[in-house]
């Protein structure tokens, strides 16, 4: 089973998709204005790029190669579907608020990608595991940035109605960290600091 | 007068010429032990001629080459051979092979050394025949052999003959004494080379700090025709061939392996002109030139006529030695002479100064990053951008270093003199050139 | 022993530091002026902003190079803490000037660090390009923004893409406008118009402030601290260019543009150089080394670049002032000048396209 987990732990910091392979950047840097959002966001993802990957790892061998993108496109939007309606449904206030992200997961290059270079070529339970792997992956650096660039550029974390952190009225937050150009800053912080732990670890061995 | 046009970039750094500049050329004490190098030019080393044991004369040929870029050596005394053994070149900073040879002390003079004749009594090819005898080179330093500069390949036409007398080097004021006291040599030099080289035309550039020398070689000139003066005004590197090229006749040379012979110019030092009108009167060929010895910690600045072979601690103790310890000792200017790490080096025939620094003179400054000011771009006489061949070669990208041109760098330190971040360029593009051409060899 | 280095072995005098120092020189006159003018709010701001600047440097060397580094981590916090006590009542008013007397603390504990002057220049012009009735810990936090993720993030002196200074006040305009365009200097004269002169040009009262060429040359006018005096910016930055510190192109292509702009359309030039940030970006930001063009064709071409984009966005924009984003767009367009307009090498017939052969 190691080789199971090691699928799954690759994912998350190794080959994160967002800080690694930098893929799937678009969705990531606006959705991460707030906690809230990045939280569904996530679930959304890792829902979808799990079932996905089953799904098309599945169907490998039947699917033809020369039109196994347009297959790959109808699971994912399938599974993107699913998720729009219960969001619709269940969530009206974070659907609204999501927007045009949650039906673009069709399009999300970690999706797609994670299709065509691993749940093609690999049986459904690894890739299974590469999907929640990688979503875990795209969830971590989502609620990172989501956490910091809300607690900034507000002053408080809300979930789900509730104020969870206030850094009270003195507070006068940054606008910058809740807009476009802090996204980017806070990405590439973020990148940054990944590559120089990992520098310092590679240095201590 | 000839009106100049200049050139773009360079620098002005203080000229320190009124340490020799007013002492008048006096001869070096001869050396007991002579070492001649046996590679002293731009070209084939030679093959000594001459065995342990042997008696040579002074003026006898010691080593040749038959190798059509070359030139031989010559005996600066008369003595035994003692022994033929590698020693330490000034300006490669390793050793090659030397023939070394005790003096008796004589001064025998060798039969073949008698006088030649004069420019006008000689042919063409009589002229390059005693060049090429008598080993003649550039003494500016390039030490490029004389025989084959005014010996054009067919189907090349020199229209204009440029005397160099810019001697653009701070300290250095070897030429600047040529001229001013042997002005009728450098004249006379200067008639037999363009004779040599088939052209007509000739101008002796000079900078316009030497005021007196341009006196000087007027009044020689009187009588003269074919031959001007041109007065540049002082600004460093313009005794660099191509940029005297371009700051007198406003013509530029083709980049390496392109030569002044291509825009139809030949340039020499006026160091070889007075050199080779020795030659002609005396018969007696290469074997001692002028060396500027200066510098704070010299205890007498002085300009001396040394006998090639000559080593330098014996030159530094002719100017009253050393004040205190030196801090560095180059052979050349300070802008592009070779620090020496030993004063057991001879003099060879580019050697033009010997520059002594102190201690504190020699102390390298703490530098920062690069600030990207631009003053190298600027300075930069043949409009490179020193800064990008630095850091593509720090960044191993060899091949953006030779996009940026670092083959046409001349080396002339005008980048690294300006720099405020204090950063060695100059060592930069060499270790950028040296890394490309090894790859060149190794690759191909 | 003697030494063996590489030719050449003289060097000029010129180093980092002196060039940086004369930028300060070159500034001073007109932050002192201001610090007149304006008394210790302007003061205030300078020296938070300086000194914070120089206290960022030395940290995050100290931490990059592995320096003291249990030091520089208990420096930081103690600097980092001391914006807490603002919230002690009675503390309130004092805290700029403790925060000040912190980091002088820090650059004595770290007296040996090597600084080259650019934090210092920055820091002063970060503060020039702040209103002087900004609340102090802005231009605190604008120089963490400036040196930290304006220059060091980059690799430091001389790999930054874009003027630190501005990289700041961008991310300060973003981050709290209402501070960075409100509490302009009020104009002692004047005491009722605290706008500047460009806002009021905005909301079409150009023909009001069309004549006052005096005030803006001399004080008297809204605006930043160093807006304070056209004449003195205009004085340092000849100084500069007396100095050889920097490149005159720049400036004169900067504001050449700007007249010929406002001129075609049918603006007061004069007006437009002597408003806003005009004077103090062509002499002190465009001329910025690190982030400006290599050589005389390239400089032409930034200064006119950047003249063109300031009338633009003074002309047709939302805001009133377009000197920062000017800039900063044509910071980012330098690289690429560099790369196509190099010089002709000696003796090259034909220029090289694009860096090849």
């Amino acid at each position: 089973m190691n080789g199971l987990t090691g699928e799954f732990a690759r994912g998350v910091v190794r080959e994160n998709p967002l800080l690694r392979l930098m893929i799937g950047l678009c969705s990531a840097l606006a959705v991460s204005v707030k906690l809230e959002s990045s939280l569904f966001m996530s679930l959304a993802v890792i829902f979808v790029l799990t079932m996905s990957n089953i799904v098309i790892s599945a169907l490998r061998r039947v699917t033809p190669e020369n039109i196994r993108i347009p297959i790959f496109i109808v699971v994912v939007s399938s599974f993107t579907t699913i998720v729009d309606l219960v969001l619709r449904a269940y969530f009206p206030a974070i659907y609204s608020r999501l927007g045009v992200w949650i039906p673009l997961i069709v399009v999300n290059c970690i999706i797609l990608g994670r299709a065509e270079a691993y749940a093609y070529k690999n049986n459904i339970i690894r890739s299974a595991m590469d999907g929640l792997g990688m979503g875990l992956g795209y969830t971590l650096v989502l609620l990172i940035m989501g956490f910091v660039r809300e607690l900034i550029g507000t002053g408080a974390i809300t979930l789900l109605g509730a104020t969870l952190i206030h850094m009270g009225s003195r507070f006068e937050a940054p606008i910058l960290a809740i807009s476009f150009p802090g996204a980017f800053l806070a990405f590439g912080l973020l990148m940054g600091l990944l590559n120089k732990l990992e520098q310092r670890q590679r240095r201590a061995k | 007068m000839i009106a100049v046009k200049g050139f773009r970039g360079g620098v002005h750094p203080p000229t320190n010429k009124h340490l020799t500049e007013d002492k008048p050329i006096r001869k070096a004490s001869e050396p007991a032990r002579a070492i001649v190098l046996l590679s002293q030019h731009t070209g084939a080393p030679c093959e000594p001629l001459v065995k342990v044991g042997d008696y040579v004369k002074v003026g006898q040929k010691i080593g040749d080459s038959k190798a059509f870029v070359s030139a031989s050596v010559h005996s600066p005394v008369s003595g035994k051979v003692a022994s033929i053994e590698p020693w330490i070149h000034p300006a490669l900073g390793k050793k090659v092979p030397a023939v070394i040879i005790d003096s008796d002390g004589q001064s025998t003079l060798h039969e073949s050394v008698t006088p030649k004749g004069s420019a006008e009594s000689l042919s063409q090819e009589e002229i390059r025949a005693i060049i090429r005898e008598s080993g003649l080179v550039g003494l500016g330093g390039a030490c490029f052999p004389t025989a084959v500069k005014v010996s054009p390949p067919k189907g090349k036409t020199i229209d204009t003959f440029l005397l160099n007398g810019a001697e653009c080097e701070p300290y250095l004021t070897a030429d600047h004494r040529i001229m001013l006291e042997r002005a009728d040599l450098v004249v006379e030099g200067a008639k037999a080379l363009m004779r040599a080289a088939g052209v007509r035309k000739g101008i002796i550039c000079i900078e316009d700090n030497k005021a007196d020398a341009v006196k000087a070689v007027e009044r020689a000139l009187r009588g003269v025709s074919g031959l001007e003066i041109a007065v540049l005004p002082t600004h460093y590197p313009q005794g660099a061939e191509k940029q005297l090229i371009k700051a007198v006749l406003g013509r530029e040379v083709p980049p390496p392996p392109g030569l002044p012979l291509d825009v139809g110019v030949v340039v020499s030092n006026v160091g070889t002109a007075a050199a080779l009108a020795t030659t002609l009167r005396t018969g007696l060929p290469l074997i001692s030139r002028i060396v500027t010895v200066t510098g704070q910690s010299v205890v007498e600045p002085s300009n001396l006529e040394v006998k090639i072979g000559t080593l330098f601690s014996s030159v530094i103790q002719d100017c009253g030695g050393l004040k205190g310890e030196p801090g560095k000792l180059i052979m050349g200017g300070p802008m592009m002479g070779v620090a020496q790490y030993t004063m057991e080096a001879p003099v060879v025939k580019g050697t033009s100064g010997l520059l002594v620094m102190s201690p504190e003179e020699a102390r390298e400054e703490e530098g920062t990053n690069c600030i990207r000011c631009g003053r190298c771009v600027e300075a930069c006489p043949v409009n490179l951008m020193p800064l990008f061949i630095r850091a593509y070669t720090e960044a191993g990208k060899w091949d953006m270093v030779e996009r940026y041109d670092a083959f046409d760098c001349i080396e002339c330190g005008c980048c690294a003199y300006v720099c405020p971040a204090k950063i060695p360029l100059v060592q930069w593009i060499r270790l950028g050139k040296n890394e490309l051409m090894s790859r060149r060899k190794g690759g191909k | 022993m003697l030494k063996v280095t590489s030719s050449p072995h003289i060097r000029a005098q010129e180093n980092t530091r002196y060039l940086m120092r004369w930028v300060l020189i070159a500034l001073a006159p007109s932050a002192l002026y201001s610090v007149y003018l304006i008394g210790t709010n302007a003061l205030s701001v300078i020296l938070v902003s300086v000194l914070s600047c120089l206290g960022v440097e030395v940290i995050w060397h100290n931490l990059r190079d592995g320096k003291h580094v249990s030091r520089t981590w208990w420096e930081l916090v103690f600097l980092l803490a001391i914006p807490l006590l603002g919230m002690v009542p009675a503390l309130g008013a004092f805290v700029q000037w403790i925060e000040c007397v912190a980091i002088l603390v820090v650059l004595w504990f770290e007296r040996e660090h090597r600084f080259d002057g650019s934090a210092a220049v920055t820091g002063l012009l970060l503060a020039m390009v702040l209103p002087p009735m900004i609340p102090w810990w802005v231009p605190f936090f604008g120089a963490i923004l400036a040196i930290a993720i304006g220059k060091e993030i980059f690799g430091g002196l001389g790999y930054n893409v874009f003027n630190p200074a501005l990289v700041a006040r961008a991310a300060l305009l973003i981050s709290w406008p209402r501070y960075l365009t409100a509490g302009w200097f009020k104009p002692v004269v004047d005491a009722s118009t605290s706008a500047t002169p460009l806002v009021l040009f905005k909301n079409r009262l150009g023909a009001e402030v069309s004549a006052v060429y005096g005030p803006l040359l001399f004080s008297n006018t809204g605006g930043c601290i160093g807006e304070v005096s056209a004449f003195l910016l205009l004085l340092g930055g000849l100084v500069l260019a007396w100095k050889k510190v920097i490149h005159v192109e720049i400036p004169l292509a900067y504001l050449g543009t700007m007249a010929v702009f406002a001129a075609l359309a049918h603006n007061d030039p004069i007006f437009h150089l002597l408003a806003g940030g005009a004077m103090l970006g062509a002499w002190f930001m465009a001329t910025d080394y690190v982030t400006s063009p290599l050589t005389t064709k390239g400089r032409i071409l930034f200064g006119v670049g950047c003249g063109f984009i300031t009338m633009l966005l003074r002309l047709y924009g939302k805001a009133p002032e377009g000197v920062t984003y000017a800039i900063l767009f044509m910071n980012m367009l330098t690289p690429l000048i560099d790369r196509s307009l190099r010089p002709r090498v000696y003796g090259h017939i034909a220029k090289p396209v694009r860096g090849g052969k």
